[in-house]
């Protein structure tokens, strides 16, 4: 359903994506690994619009999107979780999850947020807590939650697992599953090469803005060049920051 | 003495009400599109011409004259973000703009200002007030028209708090304030938010305006020594915090006020630098600000 | 090199050239247009290669030509004296606003030194005894000296002015580009704390940058006074440094000529257009400042400089 193709892109004159391909297919879990400045969460949001690629298409449904803002790109079925979340941290959760529905009719967002009240007790009972007095863990499942409520069809994750404990590493990781086996596909970029080569159906290998491999998990383990390179058995790149 | 007290104090939160309508407007602006719009008085100054225009020349009633002075200013807002600091923003791409919006703005002050000098000429210009009668209140008297001003700005206030807490454009206001990446991944539109909120900010001034047309006469730079004021305001309230905005704009008028007590009335204009200047030395955040160095 | 000398001679030759015309009214305008370059290369100095944001240079200019016509007026101080009295006070000023501005940055610093100026002004209109209230300071004795014509003491007048503002900002360029306080106010510019590991004593550059500056500005204040025998609290306001601003971006921030060029042409601009209608000229400031800011942001200098 997204589609890039050989984008180029980065911050003001610093290159960073020199030729960047990558397709995410309905309904799958794709994952994008590779070592640190290779460009990866600089890929996830040119596919989103915060940075527009400077050569290259971006292409959603047949559609091609590349120049579009954020929020419209959002309005065609498109979540996007930053590192950090990006909830609104002085606002109350319930705030929160309101403006998660910010494009949906207000009946629609009444039902979706009491969806994720009976889903999630927990933000029920703290709904008029600021969101950034969460716990780190349960700021990522509301940020997860909040994303939701649109109904995406695909959501774009940049480093779901970062900075958290391992515990949650699985706690967000199984939530993730469960929502792909309801057809929801993602395109999640990871330090944590296990985590992701766990679920994911297919994995791109990103190095110095350039595709390096792609293929399944499998594969991925099967070829001894990529996996000294890229999981770190050498040493040569540390596999998880 | 108790009595002179008591009625500065009331002279002081009259004045308040002006302060405030054009204050937090002011930080609105400034927390959600980080621009300081020195331009912020010309508003006021078009708001007092558009009612002057209204009462005066088209012998409209004066509420007219206020709505007018509303709605022309919230529409001369809507285009400042699109065709002035849009543009500099897409040149800019990611770069810091420095100083760039300030001194934008500053030039589209002086624009403003020469632009209604050349149309309306520099007399001093009277509108007749929107209410007439003068409430004796023992201690002092207070004009109604001063009534309706602290009335107006109470109003609008507490619907533009009201609006920025509970609907949905107003959380969305905030959103882009807080986190303006996140706030696209809601699907909100920047630009439009920016716009919009800069055409609400300008429009309180613009009321501002109109509802003190007929106690300041009106003239092209009418508004400016408020500008420079309201900076002073925003300072003590904590820049791009309106709600702080709103307690130190009544902080400062009554200071103002009270100020007459001790103090040479011609020398009260200087309190509100002296208070920010002592401000920026003691706690540069303001009384309930955001971080300033940055 | 010689493009330098060239250009310098050509700097020369136009400076001297208004000195042969016997027009007064271009006299006028070329005085006055060389003492608002001084002014616009001493914001320059702090705001274009420090990175240290004034709106408060209105502030300074007046604080100069308060100073002066002051001292002269009550105290019969000769004009020499005064000139650096008046430069002195402003830069006494500009020191101490220096020290709130170490902790503040871009916006609040412009806020401050915006408050800073009405301040100045307010105590301009307001201490009748000392500036003469709103209608300022006047009938106070110019550098003796000076011919009797009215033609030729203008021309000397042009002159003495022309000379003091070209030595002074030649001694602000020299500074800006010819001594280790440029580089370390260029380095404060784009980013003070990557200055600060450096080992650039910030501190102390930044301070230098508001004395120089306001020094300048308030010696540029005093030529104004002695030149103009008036000075009211019209000049603290903010159309001036609005007027100052505007010349900079106009000419392009941080190279000091840029400025100056701005203002020469900005000045004749404003007041040629005096000839079409007298308020078009300052709705002319206000669209200079806002094109060139969007779309021409590295000014006249600039556009020499990629052309």
């Amino acid at each position: 359903m997204l589609a890039l193709e050989g984008v180029r892109g980065g911050y003001g004159k610093l290159e960073i994506l020199q030729a960047a391909s990558l397709d995410v297919p309905d309904g799958a879990i794709v994952g994008i690994i590779g070592p640190n400045g290779a460009g990866k969460s600089t890929l996830l949001k040119t596919a989103f619009g915060y940075l527009a690629p400077w050569a290259g298409r971006v292409v959603l449904d047949g559609h091609e999107i590349a120049g579009r803002r954020p929020d419209e790109i959002m309005r065609l079925g498109v979540g996007y979780l930053s590192q950090a979340g990006g909830l609104f941290a002085e606002m109350t959760v319930h705030d929160n999850l309101v403006l998660g529905g910010y494009t949906i009719s207000s009946a629609e967002k009444r039902r979706a947020i009491e969806d994720v009240y009976a889903r999630f007790p927990l933000f029920w009972e703290r709904r008029r807590q600021l969101a950034g007095a969460l716990s780190g863990g349960e700021q990522r499942l509301l940020a997860i939650a909040r994303a939701l409520i649109v109904k995406p069809r695909l959501l774009l994750l940049d480093e779901p697992s970062a900075a958290l404990a391992p515990r949650f590493i699985d706690d967000i990781y199984a939530t993730l599953v469960s929502l792909n086996r309801d057809g929801l596909a993602m395109l999640i970029v990871e330090q944590n090469v296990e985590a992701i080569l766990a679920v994911a159906h297919r994995v791109f290998v990103l190095d110095l803005g350039r595709n390096a491999f792609d293929g399944t998990p499998a594969e991925l383990r099967g070829s001894d060049r990529i996996r000294r390179l890229y999981l770190g058995e050498d040493g040569v790149e540390g596999t998880t920051a | 003495m108790l009595e002179s007290l008591l009625e500065f104090l009331i002279q002081g939160v009259v004045l308040g009400g002006l302060y405030a309508l054009f204050a937090v407007g002011l930080s609105l602006i400034f927390g959600v599109l980080d621009v300081i719009n020195v331009a912020h008085g010309e508003f006021f100054a078009i708001g007092g011409y558009l009612a002057f225009a209204a009462v005066v020349l088209l012998h409209l009633p004066g509420a007219l004259g206020v709505l007018g002075a509303a709605v022309g200013t919230f529409l001369l807002g809507l285009a400042v973000y699109p065709l002035l600091i849009a543009p500099l923003k897409r040149r800019l791409g990611g770069r810091p703009p420095g100083p760039l919006y300030l001194v934008l703005t500053l030039g589209l002050s002086t624009l403003l200002q020469s632009s209604l000098l050349a149309i309306a000429g520099g007399d001093y210009l009277r509108v007749p007030p929107q209410v007439g009668g003068i409430l004796d209140l023992g201690v002092t008297a207070v004009s109604h028209q001063r009534l309706l001003v602290l009335g107006v700005a109470a109003a609008l206030l507490t619907a533009l708090f009201a609006f920025l807490r509970w609907h949905p454009q107003g959380l969305a206001v905030r959103a882009v304030a807080l986190n303006p990446d996140a706030a696209q991944a809601m699907g909100i539109n920047l630009p439009r938010i920016f716009a919009l909120t800069l055409a609400l900010g300008v429009a309180l001034a613009g009321v501002g305006g109109a509802l003190m047309a007929p106690l300041f006469n009106v003239y092209p730079a009418v508004g400016f020594p408020l500008t420079i004021k309201a900076f002073a305001i925003t300072i003590l309230g904590g820049m791009g915090n309106p709600a702080g905005a709103l307690v130190a704009s009544f902080l400062i008028s009554v200071a103002e006020s009270l100020s007459v007590m001790v103090i040479p009335s011609q020398w009260q204009n200087l309190i509100a630098f002296a208070v920010m200047i002592a401000m920026l030395l003691v706690r540069p955040r303001g009384l309930f600000g955001r971080a300033v160095t940055r | 090199m010689s493009r330098a000398r060239l250009a310098l001679a050509a700097a020369v030759g136009l400076a001297v050239l208004p000195a042969l015309l016997p027009h007064p009214f271009v006299l006028t305008i070329a005085t006055q247009a060389a003492i608002w370059a001084l002014l616009a290369a001493s914001w320059d100095l702090l705001s274009g290669y420090a990175g240290q944001i004034s709106f408060g240079h209105a502030g300074f200019f007046a604080l100069g030509a308060y100073t002066a016509a002051a001292a002269t007026k009550h105290a019969d101080v000769s004009p020499w004296l005064g000139l650096l009295l008046g430069a002195a006070i402003a830069a006494a000023v500009g020191l101490l606003t220096g020290f709130p501005a170490l902790r503040l940055r871009g916006h609040y610093l412009a806020l401050v030194t915006l408050g800073l100026a009405e301040i100045i002004r307010l105590v301009a209109t307001n201490w009748l005894a000392l500036t003469g209230g709103p209608f300022g300071i006047h009938d106070f004795r110019s550098f003796p000296g000076l011919p009797d014509g009215a033609l030729a003491h203008r021309q000397a007048m042009y002159l003495l002015v022309t000379a003091i503002v070209a030595i002074s900002i030649g001694v602000m360029y020299g500074v800006c580009e010819r001594t280790t306080a440029g580089q370390a106010f260029r380095a404060i510019r784009e980013d003070e704390v990557l200055a600060q590991t450096l080992g650039i004593d910030t501190t102390r550059y930044k301070l230098l940058a508001f004395a120089l500056s306001s020094g300048f500005a308030g010696l540029a204040g005093g030529l104004y006074a002695y030149y103009v025998q008036l000075v009211s609290p019209v000049v603290a306001g903010a159309a001036t440094t609005s007027l100052v601003i505007g010349m900079a971006v106009f000419g392009g921030l941080g190279t000091l000529w840029g400025p100056v060029l701005g203002a020469l042409l900005l000045y004749g601009l404003y007041e040629g257009l005096r000839f079409v209608g007298v308020v078009y000229n300052l709705i002319a400031v206000g669209f200079v400042i806002v094109v060139f800011v969007i779309f021409v942001p590295r000014g006249l200098a600039g556009l020499g400089r990629s052309a």
